[in-house]
This record gives structure tokens, C-alpha cells and sequence, in this order.
């Protein structure tokens, strides 16, 4: 179609919209790791020993492991000496209280951004934890959450006032040692969030968290840690944008969730990195670990996740379902324009009896891009009765991308029952002359498509977050037809 | 204790010792296509779990024994294929023992013009010119270690050219022996099918032992189907459950070819059966059929990858498991599409049936596409037998085991059903119910 190839080379060339940067000074270490770091970094957030001890286990750990390179990405070498581990805005020295304390400029960054934190706040009923950079700047209804007993707070609050609670359960999920990126983090993390629900507690509001990089050069490694206990209840959001820049930024989250007993933790993602521009310069490597336990029997954790940013995206949300009847899900949008590159999936690994899962992953590929679902569903000799379905559907747009699939299915229980389905195709003609003949023009009847294509998905965001989600799909595709 | 740098060594070195003896040892291009062969696989080694292709399959306890490569006569009698031949089948036959021709158990027959049906180890010796650009070190498979241990040996196999618009008559029949007797055998065919423009053949290969000894059979076919060639391909593995299995079958497609295959696996410890097909021109198609049982503490691996290099070709997969026992079950499916490929058809479906508390199945069907234009889509399940359906027998009075013994029949009858040759399927059928009647009632029934 060649009237719309216009339409979509000019769309596509659109510039990032959330492109600048805040001039805030820095406290930044210079580039460089090894235990002197780890050891400076420790020593500025105040830590206990156990933690400088934990992070340099997991740094001894690091130098023995190599770069993962089994997924189908295309990663230029990192140079792990040259970035900075440590950016902390500079702020008065006991940090801001409220709102008012807060650097003008930084408030000033997330209007540009359009989330104006004490708005979003009193509209939405949202308290958000706002990350910028690395050190946490502004927490929000800290108040009313902590009449529940419920503790949000940046992670390096959490370190000094709860070190039990972290000491316990930090690196429960997601070990040291687990992966080479998970290690960097358990290194070098200098903050992230921290969420305690307690017993029987139904959290009364969404919990959100807006994460930016900002300094240049400054790789981000947060480290979120949420624990539900027994029966209580907690819907997590996550989302992000970043700058425009042209060097190409890490960033090596590690996410750990633990759900107890009959608890149910909603965890979603808006991920909205700067994916580098059309010709694949610059943009984030999202290199991220996420994982949930679901320890207690009937516990429930999900996963929504919709990816639009970034570079590169190597991301596996995954579920232990250790308790019986405990409940795994995974609802997944993965958009991919230009050189964008995405590896994403999940992982299903069914311990306990009568343990479930479902996978729902979307891709959209167009422009050059590639983009990849590679999930594991693993049912253990245990899983009796466990139960797994698996959709992920490829929808191309543009004859240079591809969409991948990599399923892996490992079965030791018979009683156990995995199905898989997955197709790949293009917008049908069929169905795009069924919209033009009832009058819709051919973007609206593209993006009424991709948004039907999706929509499994976004039923699963809170509201808020699948509007915004909506906009974002909308604007990294309108005008693409295949 | 042997480790597997010094087993790769002791191939290599035995390799070396009986090259001179092999066929058309004095061809210069056969020379080095042997001889890099060998140092690719004195490079590569056994594979490993660590390399990808191989993550559900340890050939660890393969490449702790050494199976002789030389090979020594057995007297094998026409009374000792008498059963494994297919009555009513009228076909040429060529057999071969521990890899190697047995002209006497053979019965090639009279040929229809413009076919050629030998074996390989004469037509090296015959026409060598002819097999280099298919045999010869350029066209070779290097990475891979069991391909590359095939073609250091490059013995004897089959050899079958098709000219123009010409149709073998009668299907051919591969029966391949293993024996053991005193040793550990090692049988490596290696099988070559040249189908010109508009050619078409049936072939069927089937493998077994004739003893319980331990044997190695590394096979290695290639098919070559130019513009409209048509192959139908059976193969049938029941060797013992000591022996170990490893095959692979390339096929390169041209436009308008078609290719169809058969796969029932029954024997073998470990049983691995790579089929990689090209569709290089338009209109190429390609069905692949296979069925794998495994009990005891059998392997089965079935790895298949489709590589659309064209517009316009189609593919169709439909492999099902049968799983007992304390065996495992892989199935991994590969369909490529080119960025070329432009209006592909790609299905592939993998449907596992697990029986007992200690049985696994691993599936990992993928796609990898270039194209937009483009319908591919898989499935894949692992479950047990349905209590519902069971229950429905039984309250029609059939006892568990026999209620069970159909369905698992029914679950594995309709990839026999496809197969176009009545004479095979219905000796495949019976070969089934056989097993399943050992641990199911079924024989009152059928």
C-alpha cells in the first residue's frame, strides 16, 4: 500500500516525545566497580553490614559470571567500567518532608511529563513514590497508608527503618547469584521501592511508582521488594520515560515479590524507556529481572506488563507457584518499532498441587524491529493437577521485522496439563476493507485493529494505567500498515 | 574411566586406521571430505546440554562406550528378515547390516528406465564425480558432531537417482540391521536420494537389531527434490532397548516439490530424529507426520526445523507422543521464515500424552519469522488421558485397562491414518496394538 507507506515512514519517524533533560546537580561517583564502590555506596545509604556484606557476595559472584547471550538480541559490548554507579540529586541533608521541600525543578521535570505529583495524587487516589535517578525524592499518602500498617517507602528508608523485614526476605526470591544482571543489581543497587502489606490488610489505593533515568552516563539498578502477607491484597504500577540521549544506557532492575497465604499481588508496567531513534542510536538496554513467589497456598500473583521503550528489552517476569492452589498470570504487550529489539516471556514453574497459570503475551513488530516471546512453563513432579494455558500471538507490521516464539514446555506430572497456542500474522486485508467500506479511514481501522488485538491485555491494567497504556500503543504505531 | 576428549580421540584414531580400506579411499575429493570431516569432529566433540540443540538430550552415556567402527562379516540368513519384511508389500529391497550392504538379503529387482538404485559404497566407487557436489566437503552440515563422525566414515547407504518425469514403480524398502555378537557395533548409513524434475518415489526405512547387544546407529540422509519431485518417506525405528539412535535427514525442496514423512519411534535407549527441510522455490510443500512411544527409561527426541526460503511454500507438522514409564519425551520444532518468504503457511502441532507418575515431556515448537505476510501458528499440549472419556467406557462395561488401551490407540491412530500406503500403516497399526496390549487389554477387543 503505497498511500500509507507515507503515512507510516512519517509516523514513525516521529521524534521521542519525552525527550530533555533537567539540569539538577549530581553527586556523582565517578565511573568505575569494584569493592571500593560497593563499599562507598553502602557507606552513603548507611547501611547495616549485613547488606555491605550481601552486596559484596553477589560482586564476587559477578565476576565469575558471563554476559547471558542465548537470547535473540543484538547487544553492542558493555563497558561495565564506565559507568557511574552512584547519582544522588542534591537535596538538603535531611531530605524533604512534603511535597513543598522538594526541588522545584525535579516537581518541574514530572509536569513536562505530564504527572504532576501532588495532582495525580488528590484526582487519582494514587500515592506515588517518585525515583529520580537513583535516591527516592517524594513519597506521597504515606500517612493514610500507614494507618493500615502499611509500609511504602523508598528501598533505602526501608533498609534503615525495617532491616529485619529486609534482611529476611531480600534475595529470597531472586538470589544473588542467579543470573549476571541480578548480581550487578544485588552489587550496586542504590534504591527502588520497598511495599510491606500486613496480615489481612486489602491495600486502599494503587501504589505507584514513576521511574526516570536522568544524569547522563548513570546506569539505574533499582531494587523493589514487595511482601504480602497472609491474606492481604496490593496493586502495584509501574511506569516510566526517559530522556532523550545518544549514549546507550543500562538498566538492571531486580523485582521481587512475595505473596504468603491467600495474598494476591497485581503488578503492571508501563515501560516507556527511550528506544533510541530511527536508526537505532542510543536508547535504554532494559535488562531486568523480575520475579514472584507465590510461598503460601492460594496465593495469587500477576504480572501485566505493557512494553513500548526501550532498545533492547530482556525481560522475564516469572512466578514460583510453590503454595497449592496458588495462581500465576502473565498479560504481556510488546511493542517494537524501528531498531528496537525485544526478548521478553515468562516464566510458569508449578511446584504445588492444583497450582495455575495463564499466559497471554501480545507482540507487535514494525519498522526493523524484532521482537521475541521466549516463556518456560515448567510443571514439577509435585504439580498435580496443575493447569497451564499459554496464547502469545505475533502481529506484523512491515515486511523488514520479525516476531519470534520460543516456548519451552517441561512436563514431570501426568495428572498436569500445559496447552500452548500461538500465531503470527499481518493485519488482514479482509479485515481492514471491512472497516473502510463501513467508513472508518484507514488509520482509524488500523489502530481499532491492533487495539482489538490487544485488548485481552489492557482489560488487565488498572484505569488509569490502560488509558495512558492506550495513548502510548497509539502513538508508537499509528499510521503503520503492513 | 574414560573421558569424552579421549572417546573423540579414539573414534578419530580408528577413523584414521581404516580409511585406506573404505570406498574409493584414492578419490582425492572423498579423501578430504573425510578427512576435514573428521577434524570437524575431532573440533566439535559429543555435544553438550549446554548447546541448545541438544538441552533435553544427554548423550553422556553414549559417549561413554565405544562402538566399533570396522566392520567385520555377519552372517546374516534370509530366514532372519523373513519377519521383518512386509507381507504383501511388493517392493525393491535393499539391506544393510551394521551399515553396510548385504547384496545377498537384498532383492533390487528389475528398475523402470532412468532409475538408478544402488548402493552408496558402489557408486562411489562408480560414478564419484557425480555424488561430489552432494557429498563433497562444501555442501556438509559442519557443526554438527554426529553429521560430522557420518561423513569422516562415509561407507555405505543408499543411493537412489531419479531422472526427469520418471516414477519408481514400487516403494523401496531400507531395512537396516544392527548386530552385536560379541561387541558393540556401530552403524553409520549414509543415504543419498537425487529426485529430478517431476520424479517421484515411495520410500521406507526401517531399522533394527537383531540381537540385544548395544549398537550406535548414526544415520544420515540427504533428499534433493527438484521442481514438482514428489518423495513419501516412512521410517520405522524398533531396536532394542540398549541401542542408541541418532539420525538426521536434510531435504532441499524446489518448486512445486512435495515431501511427506512418517515417523514411528518405538526402540532404541535414546532415540534422537532431526528432519530439517528447505523450501527453496513456490509452491513447495512439506508434511510431516511423527509418532514417538517411549517406556521404560527410553529417550525420544524429535527436532524438526523448516526453513521457508521462498515465497509461497507450505509446511504442516503433526508429531504426537506417547509417553510410559519413566521415559521422556522431546519435541523441538523450528520453522524459519525468510524475510523473502512472503505468503508462507506454517502449522505445527505437538500433542503429548503422559501415562505414568514418572513420564516427561518437553515441547518447544518455534518460530521465527521474517515476513509479514504470513499464517503460522502452533500448538502444543502435554496432558493424560481424559477422565470423562474414560469414565464413558468403563460405564459402558469396558474394563480400565482396556478403556485406556483405546483411547491411547485412538490418540495415535490418526497420524496412521494419514499415511497414503494401507500396506504400511496396517503393519504399523498392528505393531501398536502389540505393545499397547502388553500393558493394556486390548487383544479381546480388536
Amino acid at each position: 500500500m503505497p498511500s500509507s507507506s507515507e503515512d507510516l515512514q512519517s509516523h514513525l519517524r516521529k521524534d521521542y516525545e519525552h525527550g530533555f533533560t533537567t539540569d539538577v546537580e549530581s553527586d556523582t561517583l565517578p565511573p568505575g566497580l569494584d569493592e571500593d564502590v560497593i563499599r562507598h555506596i553502602s557507606h552513603m545509604k548507611h547501611e547495616p553490614d549485613f547488606l555491605l556484606e550481601w552486596r559484596l557476595e553477589a560482586y564476587r559472584h559477578w565476576l565469575t559470571q558471563r554476559e547471558p547471550n542465548w537470547a535473540k538480541l543484538n547487544i553492542d559490548p558493555i563497558d561495565y567500567q564506565a559507568i557511574s554507579y552512584y547519582s544522588a540529586p542534591k537535596t538538603s541533608k535531611d531530605g524533604p518532608k512534603s511535597l513543598d521541600e522538594v526541588d522545584p525543578k525535579l516537581l518541574e521535570t514530572y509536569e513536562k511529563l505530564g504527572i504532576p505529583l501532588e495532582e495525580r495524587a488528590a484526582l487519582a487516589g494514587v500515592a506515588v513514590d517518585a525515583v529520580f535517578d537513583s535516591v527516592s525524592v517524594a513519597t506521597t499518602f504515606k500517612d493514610k497508608l500507614s494507618k493500615e500498617g502499611i509500609i511504602f517507602c523508598p528501598f533505602s528508608e526501608a533498609v534503615q527503618n525495617h532491616p529485619e523485614l529486609v534482611q529476611r526476605y531480600l534475595g529470597s526470591v531472586v538470589p544473588t547469584t542467579d543470573n549476571y544482571f541480578a548480581s550487578l543489581n544485588s552489587a550496586v543497587f542504590t534504591d527502588g521501592s520497598f511495599v510491606y502489606i500486613p496480615k489481612g490488610v486489602r491495600c486502599p489505593m494503587e501504589l505507584s511508582t514513576y521511574f526516570r533515568i536522568n544524569a547522563a552516563n548513570t546506569g539505574q539498578f533499582e531494587r523493589t521488594l514487595i511482601i504480602a502477607e497472609a491474606g492481604s491484597y496490593v496493586s502495584y504500577l509501574e511506569g516510566c520515560t526517559a530522556p532523550q540521549r545518544d549514549e546507550n544506557q543500562l538498566h538492571a532492575a531486580v523485582v521481587e515479590l512475595v505473596a504468603l497465604e491467600d495474598a494476591e499481588i497485581k503488578y503492571s508496567t508501563v515501560q516507556n524507556w527511550y528506544p533510541g531513534d530511527e536508526n537505532g542510536v542510543g536508547g535504554i538496554y532494559n535488562f531486568v529481572t523480575k520475579r514472584g513467589d507465590c510461598r503460601g497456598d492460594n496465593s495469587k500473583i500477576s504480572w501485566t506488563q505493557v512494553e513500548t521503550g526501550s532498545a533492547i528489552t530482556w525481560k522475564y517476569p516469572s512466578c514460583l507457584l510453590r503454595g497449592d492452589n496458588s495462581v500465576g498470570e502473565f498479560h504481556s504487550i510488546a511493542v517494537t518499532n524501528h531498531h528496537q529489539q525485544a526478548d521478553t516471556g515468562t516464566k510458569m514453574v508449578h511446584l504445588g498441587k492444583n497450582t495455575r497459570s495463564t499466559i497471554v503475551s501480545k507482540g507487535i513488530s514494525a519498522g526493523q524491529a524484532q521482537n521475541a516471546y521466549r516463556g518456560l512453563v515448567h510443571m514439577g513432579k509435585n504439580a498435580s493437577s496443575a493447569r497451564n494455558h499459554t496464547r502469545c500471538d505475533s502481529l506484523l507490521m512491515g515486511d523488514r521485522c520479525g516476531a519470534h516464539t520460543f516456548p519451552y514446555m517441561e512436563v514431570k506430572n501426568p495428572s498436569a496439563r500445559v496447552e500452548h497456542e500461538a500465531t503470527t500474522s499481518r493485519i488482514g486485508e479482509d479485515q481492514l476493507f471491512y472497516c473502510r467500506q463501513r467508513g472508518i479511514s484507514e488509520e482509524d481501522a488500523v489502530s481499532m485493529i491492533v487495539n482489538g488485538f490487544c485488548k485481552e491485555v489492557f482489560r488487565e491494567l488498572p484505569m488509569e494505567f490502560a488509558v495512558e497504556a492506550q495513548n502510548l500503543l497509539a502513538l508508537s504505531l499509528e499510521g503503520s500498515i503492513g | 574411566m574414560n573421558t569424552a576428549a579421549d572417546m573423540v580421540a579414539r573414534y578419530c584414531a580408528e577413523l584414521a586406521s581404516i580409511a585406506p580400506t573404505l570406498p574409493a579411499a584414492e578419490v582425492p575429493w572423498i579423501q578430504q571430505t573425510r578427512n576435514k570431516a573428521r577434524d570437524d569432529f575431532a573440533r566439535l566433540g559429543f555435544p553438550t546440554r549446554l548447546q541448545e540443540a541438544w538441552h533435553y538430550t544427554n548423550v553422556g552415556a553414549l559417549q561413554r562406550r565405544f562402538f566399533a567402527l570396522e566392520s567385520t562379516d555377519f552372517s546374516v540368513g534370509q530366514s532372519t528378515i523373513e519377519p521383518l519384511l512386509y507381507p504383501g508389500l511388493d517392493c525393491h529391497r535393499l539391506v544393510f547390516v551394521n551399515g553396510v550392504h548385504a547384496p545377498e538379503l537384498s532383492a533390487i529387482g528389475a528398475l523402470p528406465k532412468g532409475v538408478e538404485l544402488e548402493n552408496l559404497a558402489t557408486a562411489l566407487t562408480r560414478t564419484p564425480e557425480q555424488l561430489e557436489p552432494f557429498l563433497g566437503a562444501r555442501g556438509q552440515q559442519t557443526e554438527h558432531a554426529f553429521n560430522a563422525l557420518n561423513t569422516a566414515l562415509l561407507r555405505d547407504g543408499v543411493c537412489l537417482r531419479l531422472a526427469p518425469n520418471t516414477r519408481l514403480d514400487k516403494p523401496l524398502h531400507l531395512l537396516f540391521l544392527s548386530t552385536g555378537e560379541a561387541r558393540e557395533n556401530c552403524a553409520q548409513p549414509r543415504n543419498l536420494i537425487l529426485a529430478a524434475a517431476g520424479s517421484q518415489a515411495v520410500v521406507l526405512e526401517s531399522y533394527h537389531s537383531l540381537d540385544e547387544a548395544a549398537c550406535l546407529t548414526n544415520s544420515c540422509s540427504e533428499v534433493i527434490l527438484e521442481a514438482d519431485a514428489k518423495l513419501q518417506h516412512y521410517k520405522l525405528q524398533e531396536e532394542n532397548h540398549q541401542s542408541y539412535h541418532i539420525s538426521s535427514l536434510q531435504v532441499q525442496q524446489a518448486r512445486d516439490s512435495h515431501f511427506e514423512s512418517h515417523l514411528l519411534s518405538l526402540g532404541a535407549t535414546l532415540a534422537r530424529h532431526e528432519l530439517n527441510v528447505d523450501l527453496n522455490g513456490e509452491g513447495a510443500r512439506c508434511d510431516l507426520n511423527g509418532l514417538y512411544l517411549g517406556n521404560d527409561r527410553q529417550h525420544v527426541d524429535c527436532h524438526t526445523e523448516i526453513r521457508h526460503m521462498q515465497a509461497g511454500a507450505d509446511s504442516r507438522q503433526n508429531y504426537k507422543g506417547i509417553l510410559d514409564g519413566r521415559a521422556r519425551g522431546v519435541f523441538n520444532g523450528r520453522v524459519y521464515v525468510h524475510p523473502q518468504a512472503q505468503q508462507s503457511n506454517a502449522e505445527q502441532s505437538n500433542h503429548n500424552l503422559l501415562l505414568s507418575a514418572n513420564a516427561e515431556a518437553d515441547t518447544k515448537p518455534e518460530l521465527e519469522i521474517y515476513a509479514d505476510d504470513v499464517r503460522c501458528s502452533h500448538g502444543a499440549t502435554v496432558g493424560q488421558l481424559d477422565d470423562d472419556m474414560l469414565f464413558y467406557l468403563r460405564s459402558r462395561g469396558l474394563p480400565e485397562d482396556t478403556a485406556r488401551g483405546l483411547l491411547i490407540l485412538g490418540f495415535a491412530r490418526n497420524l496412521l491414518e494419514q499415511m497414503p500406503l494401507k500396506t504400511i500403516s496396517a503393519r504399523l497399526e498392528q505393531k501398536l496394538i502389540d505393545i499397547l496390549s502388553q500393558s493394556h487389554g486390548l487383544k479381546s477387543l480388536i
